[in-house]
């Protein structure tokens, strides 16, 4: 295990056998049950300056070693983002929350990422440096599969930046465990809405372990415009969920009960 | 003075538990925190198929493995290769030729230098054996197409037969006749603390074990067999214990042997912790059961009579199956007053984890079938679900189903009026049917139990059922007291304080219960089945009442005046006709001491005679019975199929409350498992047979966010055999638990529930169909 002080050293240390520990609460489980596919840990334990949420003006970007606990007591987040706040407080416990990163839950890739989830809402994007550089790539790039990103050797995710959204839309979230904390997600949705006269102006729905990645629900964002916030246009996209999503039976629960309860999930939203 | 009018000093006192301070603190030792100079660690190698036999064994690459010290098999074995206390049929070590009834059957032994040293090596033991088609299934191993041992998968069979019980004619008399079908699965005892043991040839040049566990002398009793070595020279002593809840009664020995095989052949102390991967693979879970219920009642409700057949999954191995599954045959036709009963309960080997004890031992499974039925029945006639309870529960002068005439008068009703009482019944009814009214996508549901659980071994387990108490006064006054039941968080060691300091009058602060250790104690049986406050009480209790009469004898002589006259106070004697005549306990202690007056003494605990027919089933099965009422309050998000459970009434006879806390500890502590059971906990295996839920990360125990709020109620029956009238509770407050639970989620969604876990899967199927 390695600890690098600044980002030159980091980079240094950056190559084809080496694995990120940003919290260690995903990384740790694996390491104990099947090992690491790794020779070196490179721990960002000491790196300086990097646990920050900085206000850029249209946008807010967080830094990498940034814990759950920090950015739920963020008052930007708080006043901004409650779709963040609401996915974030379904993680884990305390404890994780107070290790565990949002950037080291992108990298991990989980479908049933929370914290996720809500970025996917919020179209953010992830600043990746190398020696090379620093490119740009928006979350739905960057996480490929379980486990699975686009991460190249030599490259960590530096930073995310979500785009600052309208104080008026209404941010929703619901998560489906096995029990109410300490739980992996079997299914989760949220969407960020703005109604006029009741009716659809915008909606964002993205679901959570119903797919090998978070998902986007495209055809029902687009279905969504124009119609009324009532229980009809609730069946109707309801059903349109559950076309949506492509879950699968785990040790959790089956794909029917997936494919069931994310056509629930948006019946709950209406209500 | 307590409500029944008796003047008590300690019993029914709510004070700290004994070992408290060290456990919060962390000071406590347990298994893993003992190391010995020149230690090995064991590693099981185990056969990985489930089902199979055996042809060779090669341990040339484990041995030559990094770290090793040996490796051992079936020739290693110097005395019997079988582990089993109910059913001999385990075998230590797999020879070849053998049959292989599950995945983890042992193949090998490594000792080496660190644990994880042992258990990489142990992966490297190969087997060569002839793979046979598995049976996972309870209804295809009753077809016996696939044969596990013997000639046949039933291996044990046991009846209650009362009344008229052909099932033809039973059912004549009977204005409504329902039937059900119910499946209670597997759980896991998913104790805080791993199995852990060590063994070491001791100063004695004997073996001594050291270990986590509920019963030292079934691990002597088993290390003396394998080992070929007289009893004596085996010495258990029960380390802190870290949670057991059944899972360590035979299990343990599973894990000594190994140890003291490996200690025998290398003349090392050796060491086997088990990880929680390991450890949820390898030990016994409670018994899946499927169970087919008939019940005919009259209009207003009273059950005339029921019928019963039941079939419990054993997995390879017997062990405590019978035991356990006799144990459902006695409690399946439910706590109350039937004219004609029928019961038959089947046990199955399969190729799947032996199962065995757990808080209930078989019973919540049946209570979960019986209890389920009651609820329709009530539904079905309109009638309200705790008066139907009342009007069929026992009373003094009635029999049970088994046909035992209970001669005390019990709490079972009593239970059942408070419960009522305490929740506000009628308008807790109304409450739920106003929310639900208002709710859409959330329905409230309330649910009843009504469970008895008889006490200590019964009518099949006499042979076991004694317990004996060492103690001593020193002659600084304090106290110190041996018993042969285990301290394995349930409170015993306090309540057995409470005992000694009821008689002698000395304040628990200066009273030590010490470990468990074979050696002192004569064989207690085990501290299973609720009977640790009965039996080990009692010795403590018959011990404590022989010290007091030398005691008495001393303060006598010193106060100078009749023995008769001397009465206990709080740490003194005084005389009855002059209080002020008063001596301290410590001096008595002091002066005792002086005159030579030896203050031990042992106590002895024997069960009262059992009277049972076991080809009918029929008599008295169990000393005693405990009984017990439950009214639960869930929420069931009707999306995504999600219960919550909001508020629990828990009314318990416990005979008599000694210790207070205690039972207060048991009975929030036992719901919330038994909540795990109908909620939350599901092993699943693959279609080899290993299981997939190795972690609790799959397999999801209840956390501080699912406690439900608590009322409870104790009721105080005295047992005229019980030391101060006391039963016991361990057990009693899970058992009502599943049953209640599921009763309160069908109420909520309007449908019968028939199996547990109520899995979302499970319970969003049974919402969504029409």
């Amino acid at each position: 295990m390695v600890f690098p002080r600044d980002e030159e050293e980091l980079l240094e240390q950056l190559d084809e056998n080496s694995i990120i520990l940003n919290g260690g609460t995903d990384i740790m489980v694996r390491n104990r049950v099947k090992g690491l596919n790794a020779s070196k840990i490179v721990s960002l334990d000491k790196l300086q300056d990097m646990d920050k949420i900085i206000d850029e003006g249209d946008a807010i970007r967080i830094l990498a070693k940034t814990t759950y606990s920090q950015i739920l007591s963020n008052k930007t987040v708080q006043q901004l983002f409650p779709i963040l706040q609401m996915t974030i407080r379904e993680i884990g416990s305390t404890q994780i929350r107070n290790r565990g990163t949002l950037t080291g839950n992108i990298v991990n890739a989980s479908p049933a990422g929370d914290g996720v989830l809500a970025l996917y809402l919020l179209d953010a994007l992830l600043v990746i440096r190398s020696k090379e550089g620093e490119r740009t790539v928006r979350i739905d790039n960057f996480i490929k599969g379980p486990g699975n990103t686009a991460l190249e050797v030599g490259e960590y995710v530096h930073s995310v930046i979500i785009p600052k959204c309208s104080k008026h839309a209404a941010h929703y979230f619901k998560k489906v465990g096995q029990r109410k904390a300490m739980a992996i997600s079997i299914a989760s949705m949220g969407a960020i809405y703005t109604l006029k006269k009741d009716m659809f102006l915008n909606l964002k729905m993205a679901f959570g372990s119903v797919a090998p990645t978070v998902i986007r629900a495209d055809e029902i964002e687009a279905m969504a415009l124009g119609m009324e916030f009532n229980e009809t246009t609730a069946t109707i996209l309801s059903q349109k969920a559950k076309q949506t999503v492509k879950p699968i039976s785990d040790v959790r629960a089956s794909s029917e009960y997936r494919k069931e309860v994310a056509g629930n999930l948006v019946l709950g939203m209406f209500e | 003075m307590n409500k029944n009018g008796i003047n008590f000093k300690a019993v029914g006192k709510r004070v700290n538990r004994l070992e408290g301070k060290e456990k919060v603190c962390g000071t406590s030792k347990y298994i893993k925190d003992l190391e010995f100079e020149d230690m090995v660690y064991v590693a099981i190698a185990t056969a990985n198929v489930a089902h199979g036999i055996l042809k060779s064994i090669n341990v040339e690459e484990a041995k030559a493995s990094k770290g090793v010290v040996d490796v051992l098999t079936y020739e290693d074995v110097p005395g019997k290769n079988e582990m089993g206390d109910v059913v001999a049929d385990y075998p230590a070590l797999l020879k070849p030729g053998d049959k292989i009834a599950y995945v983890g059957d042992y193949v090998a032994f490594v000792a080496a230098e660190s644990p994880e040293l042992a258990r990489q090596a142990a992966k490297k033991v190969r087997i060569d054996y002839k793979e046979l088609p598995p049976v996972f299934d309870i209804d295809e191993a009753m077809r016996d197409k696939i044969v596990i041992h013997g000639d046949t998968n039933i291996k044990t069979h046991y009846v209650v037969k009362k009344g008229e019980y052909d099932p033809e004619k039973m059912f004549e008399n009977c204005d409504l006749v329902l039937e059900g079908e119910f499946f209670a699965d597997y759980q896991e005892q998913a104790y805080l603390e791993p199995q852990g043991v060590i063994a070491i040839i001791d100063l004695n040049n004997t073996f001594t074990v050291y270990g986590s566990m509920q019963c030292p002398y079934y691990v002597q009793n088993g290390v003396a067999e394998v080992l070929g070595i007289p009893y004596s020279d085996v010495r258990v002593i029960q380390t802190e214990t870290g949670g057991a809840f059944g899972g360590k009664e035979d299990v343990p020995t599973y894990f000594a042997v190994p140890a003291a095989l490996v200690a025998n052949k290398l003349k090392r102390p050796a060491k086997l912790c088990l990880d929680r991967e390991e450890d949820l693979q390898l030990t016994s879970k409670r018994h899946p059961i499927k169970s087919r219920y008939k019940v005919g009642v009259t209009d207003y409700g009273r059950i005339r009579a029921l019928r019963c057949e039941a079939i419990g999954d054993m997995g390879g191995h017997g062990t405590l199956s019978p035991i356990v599954l006799w144990r459902s045959v006695v409690h399946a036709a439910g706590a109350y007053d039937i004219k004609n009963v029928s019961v038959d309960v089947y046990g199955v080997y399969t190729n799947k984890v032996p199962c065995g004890a757990y808080r209930g031992f078989g019973s919540p499974q049946v209570f979960f079938g019986v209890e389920s039925m009651m609820d329709q029945i009530a539904q079905e006639l309109k009638i309200d679900r705790l008066h139907i309870r009342q009007i069929n529960a026992l009373e003094k002068g009635k029999t049970t189903p088994t046909g035992h005439l209970l001669n005390e008068d019990i709490g079972a009703k009593e239970t059942i009026t408070k419960i009522r009482e305490r929740s506000d019944w009628e308008q807790l009814q109304k409450e739920v049917d106003d929310f639900n009214k208002n709710h859409k996508y959330v329905k409230r549901g309330l649910g009843v139990s009504h469970i008895h659980y008889g006490v200590a071994l019964g009518a099949m387990g006499q042979r076991l059922d004694a317990s004996g108490a060492f103690v001593q006064v020193f002659k600084d006054g304090t106290i110190g007291i041996q018993i042969g039941g285990t301290e394995m968080g349930q409170g015993a060691k306090t309540t057995m304080a409470l005992i000694a300091s009821e008689i002698l009058g000395q304040d628990i602060s200066k009273i030590r219960v010490y470990q468990p250790d074979t050696a002192f104690v004569p064989d207690s049986g085990p501290t299973v089945a609720s009977r640790t406050t009965l039996f080990s009480g009692n010795a403590v209790k018959l011990a404590c009442e022989q010290l007091l009469i030398k005691m008495k004898t001393v303060a006598a002589g010193h106060l100078n005046v009749p023995k008769e006259n001397i009465v206990v106070g709080e740490k003194c004697f005084y005389d009855h006709d002059n209080p002020d005549a008063c001596i301290s306990f410590h001096e008595v202690a002091q002066m005792s001491d002086t005159e030579n007056e030896g203050l031990s003494a042992t106590g002895w605990f024997k069960t009262p005679k059992l009277h049972w027919d076991v080809e009918k089933g029929f008599g008295e099965a169990y000393v005693t019975y405990s009984f017990a009422t439950n009214v639960v309050l869930v929420e069931v998000d009707m999306l995504t199929a999600h219960v919550q459970v909001l508020k629990v009434f828990a009314g318990h006879d416990v005979g008599r409350a000694i210790n207070l806390d205690g039972i207060y500890g048991q009975v929030q502590g036992g719901f919330v498992q038994g909540m795990g059971y109908a909620l939350y906990e599901v092993l699943k295996h693959d279609d080899k047979g290993h299981l997939l839920t190795t972690n609790f990360n799959t397999l999801t125990i209840p956390t501080i966010q699912e406690m439900p709020e608590f009322e409870i109620e104790i009721v105080e029956a005295p047992f005229s055999k019980g030391p101060f009238g006391a039963k016991g509770i361990g057990e009693p407050s899970l058992i009502p638990a599943p049953a209640a639970i599921a009763n309160a989620v069908s109420h909520a969604i309007g449908k019968r529930i028939t199996q547990i876990p109520i899995t979302k899967d499970y319970l969003l199927k049974v919402i969504s169909e029409s």
